[in-house]
């Protein structure tokens, strides 16, 4: 009697077997989605060696060592490898080692690689406090700074981390839109997306413009001492003013070997190229 | 009190006295003076003098009564008087004596014979009180040109008491540097003594130097003048020490140090012009003459302290030690104390100024409080820096230890001395500060700061990337873009279909039949296990029918052997499993 049973569900599980097929297809293409997205963000974080020498920089820098740790971290830097971290601890060493022009361009590198660096600010404010320089900063106009603040919240690649969650809510959002019942959860799901794509959107731009902000090298450290901004490119300029050593200046034009620089307050001026250097 | 022990002190003293320098051939005294009686003096003149006269033995008694206080002295003197025939440099021995029953020995003394020139001016050494002079010392006349501080040799003796006239040899007044060159802030002294061969009857409009690129002090300023003999080139002058000074260099280079001025008046005989009566002979006739006497201005040479003093460097030129204490051991907290450190030595002490001293930072420090002990002689001495303190809390603190450079000039460097670690004890107050709504517990305070320094390095992993590559810009951020949007629309084809199938009941159903045939031969398996053998075949039956009707979207009404046969074969039902199945319905039937 036994046997029935058996046959029976042998009998059923082969004509199932028969019957389907398909639909796996969908579930495959997923994965590999998925995969693919993991894939990608490996890629990135897989950074190359440089790692020992970052280690026995900062026990040289503990030491008390500063000219070691900042020769071993410019190692690093040699070999094309860069991060926030690498440029606020050689600001640092050079600090220590009294280069005050120096160790300022690096905090200024370091805070564009990842403008939420807080060591890195407050290190910056201390040594702003020994620049010779004082200069009234005009006053920006409030939504510029709002969006500026904004911007700086976070690092280029932070903010394409997050336009790439946005765009994956605002494909959520359209979903729901899609399939949801009732008429008032569709709209909902509409009105979601829409903020979504918009903020996607924006930090998008955050991101490349913050990329372009680092690639442009439109701001300047003055590394000279003493350094005079000209009337015109040349040596017989007229002296206007006169900046010192690590006075920030922004960087609007370029001729020959003489940079166009502006200084906060809004004055400007020309001076040779040699004595500022680009972060 | 302290004159009683002065007086004690005396007691025990024999002391000598005797001329520095005296001419071939005159006589001088030697005198022993002792407080209280005397018994067994003895003492013999040495070799090379021969004793003139004496010894006499005088005594005098003073009694003094001061606010009722009656204090009596009595000295004991015995005065010799000697002559030395031939030049050089004699020893006078010390002498024994009992006074008060106590063995007493006298200081030695040296007397120095030059070059007789009868009898020198004023003819008394040793300080003894002027008498009237019948002899006027003689001195050296034209000199006109000469420097005052030289006194040029092999000059013409004359009588200025004859001639009536000073001459600048007769008398001058020279100031004595201990160095002509030094160091800033090293200390030398300054003496100014005014030498003389003639009779001086007082002083007109002193000027004394200024000093003016120095910090100066008078360490000695006699109210009367002390007459010593002194041998300058030959000549015995008298000399008297007027000022004495420390003097600290407080500029580099060249400083001229001016000069000082007195006019002085000096007695001399009448002119011997004039004519003489007879009683000038027995009242000899004098006359006061004004002398003016400057000393030459002195180029002194300041050198600068070299480069590399260290931190610690206070100024100080000379040896110095340091020492530090608390004013207490032990304190309660609140309560002020002082922190003292002492910086004693030869040297420029006034100039030191005070150490660094790293108090606890609980601690209020004051102003530093400065009490200086200088010698006698002004080189030497110790300055103490008070610093007041109140500690805020309790605990065992330590202070130092202090450093403190000074540049030694012997050594020519800088030395760095230390005053060892000091600790004090400050014990609690006992006074609970309620606060908090009656919790009781310490004063509270914000953390303040007591200094700033950069952060440290970023010690985690570096997390490095390619220079000049970004995220946004990469392909791995457009890879997943594109993966999103493919998931979306993946995730819109599987939902849309699902969707479809919801639609379709037949569909349903059929996806249904695997899960509701398994059920039912599940519960006839029950029915079997049970025994009843008549459901087990009743259930058995209605799997199989249901799940071929749910697979076929057939009515169970419509179903026949023939047409399930028919069905499942068009379907690519294998015909070995339809048999199979057509058995079982047989079985069940």
């Amino acid at each position: 009697m036994e046997e029935q049973y058996r046959d029976a569900l042998k009998t059923i599980t082969e004509i199932e077997s028969g019957v389907k097929k398909g639909t796996k297809n969908a579930k495959k293409a997923v994965a590999i989605v998925v995969a693919l997205m993991f894939a990608a963000g490996w890629s990135l974080t897989a950074s190359a060696a440089g790692n020992e020498l970052w280690q026995s920089a900062a026990e040289a820098y503990s030491n008390g060592d500063w000219q070691g740790a900042l020769t071993q971290y410019q190692q690093i830097e040699q070999q094309g490898l860069v991060s926030d971290k690498l440029y606020y601890n050689i600001a640092n060493a050079y600090y220590k080692n009294g280069e005050l022009g120096e160790s300022i361009l690096y905090w200024e590198k370091a805070l564009k690689l990842n403008p939420s660096n807080a060591d890195a600010k407050f290190n910056l404010e201390i040594a702003r406090e020994s620049v010779l320089d004082r200069i009234e900063v005009v006053p920006e106009f409030i939504l510029a700074k709002w969006v500026k603040d904004i911007k700086y919240l976070l690092s280029s690649n932070a903010w394409a981390w997050v336009a790439l969650s946005l765009m994956l809510l605002v494909a959520v959002a359209l979903l729901g839109f899609r399939y949801f019942r009732t008429l008032g959860l569709r709209r909902f799901a509409f009105i979601l997306a829409c903020v979504f794509f918009v903020l996607a959107i924006s930090s998008f731009i955050f991101s490349l413009s913050e990329r372009h902000d680092v690639v442009s090298e439109s701001e300047g450290i003055v590394m000279l001492p003493v350094s005079s901004v000209k009337s015109s490119p040349g040596e017989d300029g007229k002296s206007l003013f006169i900046l010192h050593e690590g006075t920030k200046v922004e960087i609007l034009d370029e001729l020959g070997s003489w940079l166009k620089v502006q200084i906060s307050d809004g004055r400007q001026g020309w001076m040779p190229a040699g004595d500022v250097q680009a972060i | 009190m302290l004159l009683f022990a002065a007086a004690l002190l005396n007691a025990q003293n024999l002391t000598l006295e005797a001329p520095n320098v005296v001419a071939e051939g005159e006589p001088f005294r030697v005198v022993f003076t002792a407080d209280g009686s005397v018994s067994d003096f003895d003492w013999t003149p040495p070799a090379g003098l021969t004793l003139m006269w004496g010894p006499q033995k005088g005594s005098s008694s003073s009694i003094t009564i001061i606010n009722g206080k009656r204090e009596s002295s009595h000295t004991t003197s015995y005065t010799y008087l000697l002559n030395a025939a031939a030049k050089g440099t004699y020893t006078i021995p010390a002498a024994t004596c009992k006074v008060g029953g106590k063995q007493c020995t006298s200081n030695s003394a040296t007397v120095e014979v030059v070059e007789g020139e009868a009898d020198p001016a004023m003819g008394q050494g040793g300080g003894q009180g002027s008498q009237g002079q019948g002899s006027q010392g003689q001195s050296t006349q034209g000199q006109s040109s000469q420097n005052q501080g030289s006194a040029s040799q092999g000059s013409q003796n004359s009588d200025p008491a004859i001639t009536g006239t000073v001459s600048n040899e007769d008398i001058f007044m020279r100031l004595n540097l201990s160095k002509t060159s030094a160091v800033k802030g090293e200390p030398i002294t300054a003496v100014l003594k005014l030498y003389t061969r003639a009779d001086i009857a007082g002083f007109e409009d002193f000027k004394l130097p200024t000093f003016n690129g120095f910090w100066s002090k008078e360490t000695y300023a006699p109210t009367n003048l002390e007459l010593n003999r002194e041998n300058i080139n030959g000549k015995i002058y008298n000399t008297t020490v007027i000022r004495r000074y420390m003097l600290i260099p407080q500029q580099e280079g060249t400083i001229v140090i001016e000069p000082a001025e007195a006019v002085c008046q000096v007695r001399v005989r009448a002119s011997a012009g004039r004519s003489r009566s007879i009683f000038d002979d027995f009242f000899d006739s004098y006359q006061t003459v004004k002398k003016r006497v400057a000393t030459p201005s002195i180029n002194f040479q300041v050198k600068p302290l070299p480069a590399g003093a260290p931190s610690s460097f206070g100024g100080g030129v000379g040896q110095f030690n340091i020492t530090a204490r608390f004013a207490n051991d032990s304190i309660a907290a609140n309560q002020a104390s002082s922190l003292i450190v002492t910086v004693s030595g030869k040297g420029n002490v006034t100039m030191l100024s005070a150490p660094k001293v790293d108090f606890p930072t609980d601690f209020d420090v004051y102003d530093v409080k400065t009490t200086d002990r200088s010698e006698a002689n002004g080189t030497g001495g110790s300055r103490v820096f008070e610093y007041p303190f109140i500690a805020r809390s309790y605990g065992n603190f330590t202070v130092g230890p202090i450093k403190y450079s000074y540049y030694d000039i012997s050594k020519g460097s800088y030395i760095t001395t230390e005053a060892p670690a000091v600790t004090i004890k400050v014990s609690s107050d006992g006074v609970e500060v309620v606060d908090n709504g009656g919790v009781a517990g310490g004063v509270r305070q914000s953390v303040r700061n007591i200094g700033s320094d950069i952060r440290f390095i970023a010690t985690g992993a570096p997390a490095l990337s390619r220079k000049g590559e970004f995220f946004v810009t990469s392909w791995p951020f457009y890879a997943i873009l594109a993966a999103i949007v493919a998931l979306f629309f993946i995730v819109c084809a599987i939902l849309d279909k699902r969707r479809k199938m919801m639609a379709d009941v037949a569909g349903t159903r059929n996806r249904r039949a695997n899960k509701m045939a398994t059920e039912r031969l599940r519960r006839s398996k029950g029915y079997l296990e049970q025994g009843l053998v008549g459901a087990y075949y009743e259930e058995l039956h209605k799997a199989v029918m249901g799940y071929v009707s749910d697979k076929l979207t057939m009515p169970v009404a419509d179903l026949s052997k023939d047409n399930i046969c028919e069905s499942l074969a068009a379907r690519g039902v294998q015909q070995s499993t339809i048999d199979c199945l057509m058995n079982i319905i047989n079985t069940c039937e």
